[in-house]
């Protein structure tokens, strides 16, 4: 660290006296209040930068803007830092020609990255903004450095993925201790960025304050002037907190919210998990605090290009967030809200799928995108046009034997999510999860399975499925919630290459950054895209400086 | 209202109503609530219910939950039918010998037990005219024991195929679903059959609705060759047990060195063989004598790509 950086750190210590609820801040001076009554006449606490989701791209950015000598408040809803990075994989997309490149032989630069993924070929690039496409490009090999300088490390071996035309995909180490990984041994690698980051913050003066969540921004005007602050509610109740150099939105993201999910894609009502809600749930609050003062949406298409895992395939069945690799096991501090790991399905020719209606619908052995729209397409409920409802796998107990399932706590969750009938008649009876609107009809289930049953013995399946081996009817028989999970946001506010939110003439709005899942305009899936440009606005919120300037 | 007389009104009302229709015999409760008269309270208190002039049960009043509401547990008649019963609640005053009384109807549907069946290990092909069993269970919607009573298979012209009572014993793993193995012999026509079970208990205690399953199976010409697959790994040519082998009509799983037999009768065979993580051509197959096909599978990368992009 530079002498710009200690002192700064000094200078902001004597700002940011007290713990996380301090009140009795700086008084607010010279600014029009009378004018606004939404400006507070006191702020609680102050800093240059005030990060509003202490997840991937907010520690990213405190990181970097109190290296750049800013001094940083970086605010969670939650009670521990990380939101969905601590879940995730930890599986990086950088490139560009970084030393990991180097030492497994892979060219690269920073113009091949632009060229992929603005590729007019692939789904996850062609609606993106290059502007933002560039930046990021630009900006891989020293982020891939800089990651290392937090303290994050890297497993050895790259991936080629996604609109990547040579391998740029590793992964983070997970995180050494346990019981800070929330579900460890569990491939969440994503640990071991996320803490190291938010080690490497704290230890540069950031203050993270946790179970505090924004609720709204202060602008000097409802749709004019700079952003001042926010309004947070802390444990202690409502604190006001300035922020001098700017306001920058990291919440991760809209997919929880089902009204603004629905904004880019209607058929994604309520009946639809997310991925990592039993931890953080994707709010979409910072989206809807900036439209609140005047900024608009970006490269909306991305969220509906149907590349990528926006949608997923649920592979751990019979719970309720039932993600393709996320699983809680028991000693988890999570599972009391996950109540249940799922049971994993191996071969998917061991299930049928049927609607809330007791319909099949599709190959079941099948995933992507046509799948996904056959699954929410019309379940025939007059009351839900929207939506195709709950899915459920169907299964006898021969597929249990030769799944090797536990058809028991804590692999299902009874609550709702898994059931279990001597008959099939009695398990249609007995399904009622909390999204089952109406009644299956046991003669509908029994007229499925009798045909499904059929095209076993004549090798014809009504929906084309190839793998015809195994009938559904040794009891006693099951239905475990298999609906499709959302995964991840690609489509957010609209904002310049230094990340600043633009309103809806075009106009930046002074002292309003965002970054992350929350950030419109590039369609890359996850971290990589969260950690450059959380690193961009927080480099610009303390310098001032351009993006492109690295 | 005529408050002098109504000194000796108890007004009943339902705060839960029995559910609209109930299984006969099975046990449902309701919740009624009480307005007593002026200073009076349920302490010792009686009720009584009627069904005409039977009394169905009688006692002390159960004593009211926190919103003064009292349940009944209560046993459904055991015919089914509509039932009208007569809730009556009485309390004796102590001091001017005044008897408090109130009255409710209470409208009852009662039904026959739902049953429900299933029809498993059915082999499929069955090789025409030849004799198979298979296994045949039924269940009561109150868990009735089953055990003893006839369960029958008829074709698809109503004609029974075979019969077996009802074990005693519980199906392993359900609640409440009595077994039976039948013997069955397949029809000479080569199709796709779809025979019925059916159960129609009688002289039961309690009443019962029948219920009939459809299951399916196929038949097929007498074998003449045998076809043996044997399923390997593309690169290292390890065999690939449990690999789910489809050969036309026929199905097996490979064992422990990759090899399933297959008797088929002569003829031209698509065969699919589905492993999960393999990816495996499809074929056919030409049998005019004993056949040997060795099939390469090649292995997918471990995982997908964009799967660990996401995991
Ligand atoms: C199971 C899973 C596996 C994944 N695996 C990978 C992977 O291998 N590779 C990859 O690249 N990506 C992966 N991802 C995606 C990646 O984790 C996310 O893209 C990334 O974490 C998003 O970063 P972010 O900063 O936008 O949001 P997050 O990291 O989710 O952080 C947002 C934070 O904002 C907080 N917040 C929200 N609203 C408020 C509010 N009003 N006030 C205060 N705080 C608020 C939340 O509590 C949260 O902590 C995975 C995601 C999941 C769910």
């Amino acid at each position: 660290m530079g002498k710009l950086e200690k002192n700064s750190i000094v200078s902001r210590r004597s700002v940011l006296s007290g713990g996380a609820a301090a009140v009795g801040g700086a008084a607010l001076s010279g600014l029009a209040t009378e004018a606004n009554a939404q400006v507070p006449t006191r702020w609680d606490r102050t800093a240059d930068l005030v990060i509003v989701g202490a997840g991937v791209s907010g520690l990213s950015a405190a990181c970097e803007a109190a290296e750049h000598g800013a001094s940083v408040i970086a605010i969670d809803m939650n009670f521990d830092i990380g939101g969905h990075g601590i879940m995730s994989g930890g599986q990086l997309h950088l490139g560009g020609g970084n030393a990991h490149q180097k030492l497994e032989g892979v060219t690269d630069s920073p113009d091949s990255v632009f060229k992929d993924w603005t590729r007019h070929d692939h789904r996850a690039a062609r609606y993106s903004d290059r502007d933002l496409v560039r930046i990021f490009a630009d900006w891989n090999v020293d982020t891939y450095d800089w990651l290392l300088k937090q303290g994050v490390k890297y497993e050895t071996g790259m991936q080629q993925s996604a609109a990547s035309t040579v391998p740029r995909q590793f992964r983070t180490i997970e995180w050494h201790i346990p019981s800070e990984v929330i579900s460890p041994r569990r491939n969440r690698n994503g640990s071991g960025l996320v803490r190291p980051l938010a080690n490497s913050a704290r230890a540069k003066g950031v203050d993270i304050v946790l179970n505090t969540k924004m609720t709204k921004l202060i602008r000097e005007q409802p749709l004019s002037g700079r952003v001042l602050g926010i309004t947070a509610q802390g444990p202690n109740g409502p604190i006001n907190i300035q922020a001098r150099k700017g306001v920058l939105l990291c919440t991760g993201g809209h997919t929880d919210n089902v009204n603004l999910r629905r904004t880019f894609d209607p058929r994604l009502t309520e009946e639809y998990q997310v991925a990592c809600s039993a931890y953080s749930p994707q709010s979409g609050d910072g989206e809807i605090a900036a439209m609140d003062v005047g900024a608009s949406l970006w490269a909306t298409a991305n969220q509906t290009a149907e590349a990528g895992t926006a949608i997923t395939k649920t592979r751990h069945i019979g719970c309720q967030w039932g993600y393709n690799s996320l699983v809680y096991e028991p000693d988890s501090p999570l599972f009391p809200k996950a109540r249940a790991m799922g049971l994993t399905v191996e071969d998917f020719q061991n299930i049928i799928m049927v609607k809330e209606n007791g319909l099949r619908f599709f190959d079941e052995t099948r995933s992507g995108y046509d799948f996904f729209a056959a699954c929410m397409s019309w379940s025939g409920d007059p009351q839900k046009l929207n939506g195709g409802g709950p899915i459920w796998a169907i299964f006898d107990q021969a597929a249990v034997t030769r799944e090797r399932w536990k058809t028991e706590p804590p692999y299902v969750d009874l609550s709702g999510w898994f059931f279990k009938g001597d008959t099939l008649k009695e398990l249609a009876d007995n399904i009622a999860g909390p999204y089952q609107r109406r009644k299956m009809n046991p003669a509908v289930l029994e007229e499925t399975v009798a045909k499904f049953n059929a095209g076993i013995d004549s090798g014809k399946d009504e929906f084309g499925r190839k793998a015809l081996n195994f009938k559904i009817a040794q009891p006693p028989f099951f239905a475990a919630w298999t609906t499709p999970i959302l995964h991840d946001t690609l489509a957010g506010l609209h904002t310049n290459t230094n990340a600043q939110v633009v309103d809806r003439k075009g106009e930046v709005i002074p002292a309003l950054y965002c970054a992350g899942e929350s950030m419109g305009g590039f369609a890359q899936h996850g971290l990589a895209r969260c950690i450059i440009f959380g690193r961009v606005a927080g480099r610009h919120a303390a310098t001032g400086r351009v993006a492109s300037a690295l | 209202m005529d408050e002098k007389k109504a000194g000796s009104a108890i007004r009943l009302g339902l705060t839960k109503a029995p559910p609209s229709s109930i299984d006969a015999g099975a046990e449902f409760s309701v919740s009624v609530g009480l307005e007593w008269p002026g200073g009076m309270g349920p302490d010792g208190a009686t009720y009584r219910i009627l069904d005409g002039k039977k009394t169905i049960t009688s006692g002390a009043l159960p004593k009211p939950s926190e919103d003064g509401s009292v349940a009944f547990a209560l046993t459904a008649p055991a015919s089914a039918g509509e039932h009208r019963w007569l809730l009556t609640v009485a309390k004796d005053e102590n001091d001017a010998g005044k008897r408090a009384e109130g009255a409710l109807p209470l409208a009852l549907t009662i039904v026959p037990h739902a049953t429900s069946l299933a029809v498993w290990d059915v082999p499929s092909p069955v090789v025409r005219g030849a004799k198979f069993v298979v296994k045949a269970g039924a269940k009561c919607t109150a868990s009735c024991g089953f055990g003893g009573r006839e369960i029958e298979i008829r074709d698809e012209a109503g004609e029974l195929m075979g019969s077996a009572p009802l074990g005693t014993i519980t199906w392993e793993g359900t609640a409440s679903l009595y077994w039976a193995t039948l013997q069955l012999k397949a029809p000479r026509k080569q199709e796709l059959h779809a025979w019925t079970l059916s159960f129609s208990p009688s002289e039961t205690d309690l009443p019962h609705e029948g219920a009939t399953s459809r299951f399916s199976f196929v038949t097929v010409p007498e074998p003449e060759h045998s076809v043996s697959v044997k399923v390997v790994n593309t690169k290292t040519k390890a065999p690939i047990p449990n690999a789910q082998v489809r050969l036309g009509l026929y199905r097996a799983v490979t064992d422990e060195t990759g090899a399933a037999k297959i008797p088929v009768p002569k003829g031209k065979f698509p065969l699919i063989v589905t492993r999960v993580g393999y990816e495996i051509p499809e074929r056919n197959v030409l049998v005019s004598k004993d056949v040997r096909v060795r099939i390469a599978a090649e292995q997918l990368p471990e995982e997908d790509p964009f799967a660990t992009w996401t995991a």
